[in-house]
């Protein structure tokens, strides 16, 4: 018989980290030169450049112009910039990567291995979403914030939670990306779920007191602090401090339930453990949000 | 004697309920062996099998001295593997270097410089080195092609599987094929499905003939040649007694059949034929079995 000697673990245990190292920088490479991403970059860092300097976002919300100052909306740029690009770009690469069909499937490196350098190059998006954070923290260090009667009053660790989101969402969204692709091959998947995100955020946004809205709100994966009408200022209930572990653990979740795709034996019970872990520290998030967060309430109403 | 590097034993595969490889046992040495069969006799499934792609529903594999069903012995195997599936696909916007540098990142090439080294190596080998920076779809079939064979012979692996690797190539590149083929056959064992008789005959020792998931044949390309002279013969005129015949450039007809008439003017048989009356003689025993 032929005999080969089997690489002794430890060294084949650096070397796989190595190996995942590069196919990562190969993914991020790759995500960096998508069109969609670009295009979604692009657009973010020109508007959220600009945001600061603008009327719509200036950090100095006056009370006395109730309604009109909007700039704790600034996590949404992100979200929907990188978020929802990362997303697609992520799916599309996820999918294009597994037309290399069975070339991919007798490579050395196994899928589960293939499917989290994918997800480290999602912290690209998160790393530039993460950027424009702390571009408008220094924009608010030299220009600082004031409590309106629009927002409410926020403590500086709710306004960290708040910036947070907005990285997080940038992470989950390509993260959801990937996620999509390894569990559902049709064409269309990373548009439906773009919609859906959407949709389930949008819902989030509705103004009454009541536990199950409230929960919606916090489980949504991405949603504003308050919803504005003509005559009134809605403040959604829940915690947002809370909110960012729970978002965080919605990413960690993408993340094990992408590498189970391929997952066997060992590594299939591991990462099932980990589920468990992960989904009821991220339960207990929400949960936690949505009890110990203040009730909805109007910040003002001339109905 | 060389030992094996590829035992199988009784290894079946089943899609539902149709059987696609029934209780195959073979051994592989190193060297070009050829698998040819009809469509659907089970050649691809076979390389997916021994590509580690597929696992068998029944049978014991060893390759290259490793357990498949274990994971980490799969992936040993798949660190000396070479495999050219039958449809390549390619991930979207790649040129011809980044698909075969991806490629080698997966195979665990991590150092930059020796990784890009290595794949201007096996793309000047299939004579893609001037074509390295086109994007993948803009090139023709059969770049295309050598781009995916390419890939296969990254790290001179110690195990080729090439499913219809000259598909779409043309004379002068099947041709250039072949050395690089004859030259990996020296080191490696190399297994080589095809429907071109031509490049069997011209690259194999061995040839293996599958038929609905069964080994029809399994020996010496002289020797399964051998098994069709006094079976082909030349003449002016077509004749219904042939099993196969056509009209030749010199406008006389080429016949081949099992029981050829007497007093005819034999020619002599290639592999072709061979494999024409090995399928045909296959059919009648089967016709004999159920009658």
């Amino acid at each position: 018989m032929t005999t080969v000697a089997v690489s002794p673990a430890p060294v084949a245990q650096v070397e796989e980290r190595r190996v995942l190292w590069c196919l990562a920088r190969y993914e991020a490479l790759r995500l960096l030169r998508h069109p969609l991403f670009v295009v979604a970059a692009l657009l973010f860092v020109l508007i959220a450049v600009t945001t600061p300097f603008s009327e719509y976002a200036n950090a100095d919300y006056d009370t006395a112009a109730h309604g009109t100052e909007t700039n704790l909306d600034w996590p949404v740029l992100p979200a929907f910039f990188l978020g929802l690009g990362g997303l697609l770009a992520m799916n599309r690469i996820t999918s294009s990567s597994g037309r290399a069909g069975d070339v991919v499937r007798s490579v050395p490196v196994p899928g589960p291995r293939r499917t989290l350098a994918l997800c480290i190059a999602c912290l690209v998006p998160a790393a530039l979403a993460l950027l424009g954070a702390a571009y408008v923290f220094v924009f608010w260090m030299v220009d600082p914030p004031v409590q309106s009667e629009n927002w409410g009053e926020f403590s500086n660790a709710e306004l960290v939670a708040l910036m947070a989101q907005g990285v997080l969402a940038a992470l989950g969204g390509s993260l959801l990306g990937v996620l999509v692709a390894r569990w559902w091959r049709w064409p269309t998947a990373a548009a439906v779920t773009c919609v859906l995100l959407i949709l389930w955020s949008v819902s989030s946004l509705a103004p009454d007191k009541n536990l199950l809205l409230t929960l919606n709100h916090v489980a949504a994966p991405f949603s504003l602090v308050a919803s504005n009408g003509e005559n009134y200022s809605w403040h959604m209930g829940g915690s947002l401090v809370w909110k960012a572990p729970y978002l965080l653990g919605l990413c960690g979740l993408a993340v094990i339930g992408a590498c189970a795709r391929d997952a066997e034996g060992q590594l299939r019970r591991r990462l099932v453990r980990a589920a468990w872990l992960v989904g009821g520290f991220t339960v207990a998030c929400l949960l936690a949000g949505t009890v110990l967060g203040p009730d909805g309430f109007y910040s003002w109403d001339h109905r | 004697m060389t030992t094996p590097s590829i035992q199988l034993v009784g290894v079946g595969r089943r899609y539902g309920p149709t059987t696609v490889l029934d209780g195959l046992d073979l051994d592989l040495t190193p060297g070009v062996t050829g698998l040819l069969g009809p469509n659907g006799a089970g050649k691809t499934t076979l390389l997916r099998i021994l590509s580690t792609v597929l696992a068998p529903s029944s049978g014991h594999c060893r390759i290259l001295g490793f357990d498949p069903a274990d994971p980490d012995q799969r992936t040993e195997i798949r660190r000396r593997l070479g495999y050219l599936p039958q449809e390549s696909g390619y991930p979207r916007g790649f040129t011809a270097f980044r698909y075969v540098d991806y490629v080698a990142a997966l195979k665990e090439w991590t150092e930059r410089d020796s990784r890009h080294a290595e794949v201007r190596r096996v793309l000047a080998l299939v004579g893609l080195d001037d074509l390295a920076a086109k994007r993948m779809r803009t090139l023709s079939g059969g770049q295309r092609r050598r781009a995916a064979l390419a890939q296969a012979l990254l790290g001179s692996p110690d195990l080729l599987v090439l499913d219809e690797p000259t598909t779409g190539l043309d004379p002068e590149q099947r041709a250039s094929l072949r050395g690089v083929l004859s030259g990996a056959g020296h080191r490696s064992t190399v297994l080589l499905a095809t429907h071109q008789t031509e490049d069997v005959a011209a690259l194999c020792e061995r040839v293996i003939v599958l038929d609905a998931g069964r080994i029809l044949y399994d020996g010496a390309v002289t020797a399964l040649v051998g098994t069709a002279t006094g079976k082909v013969w030349h003449a002016d005129e077509e004749q219904a007694a042939a099993l196969s015949s056509w009209r030749t450039g010199t406008g006389r007809y080429r016949h081949v059949a099992l029981d050829p008439p007497e007093d005819v003017e034999l020619a002599e048989p290639t592999l072709e034929d061979a494999y024409l009356l090995l399928r045909a003689q296959a059919v009648r025993d089967r016709a004999g079995v159920t009658a």
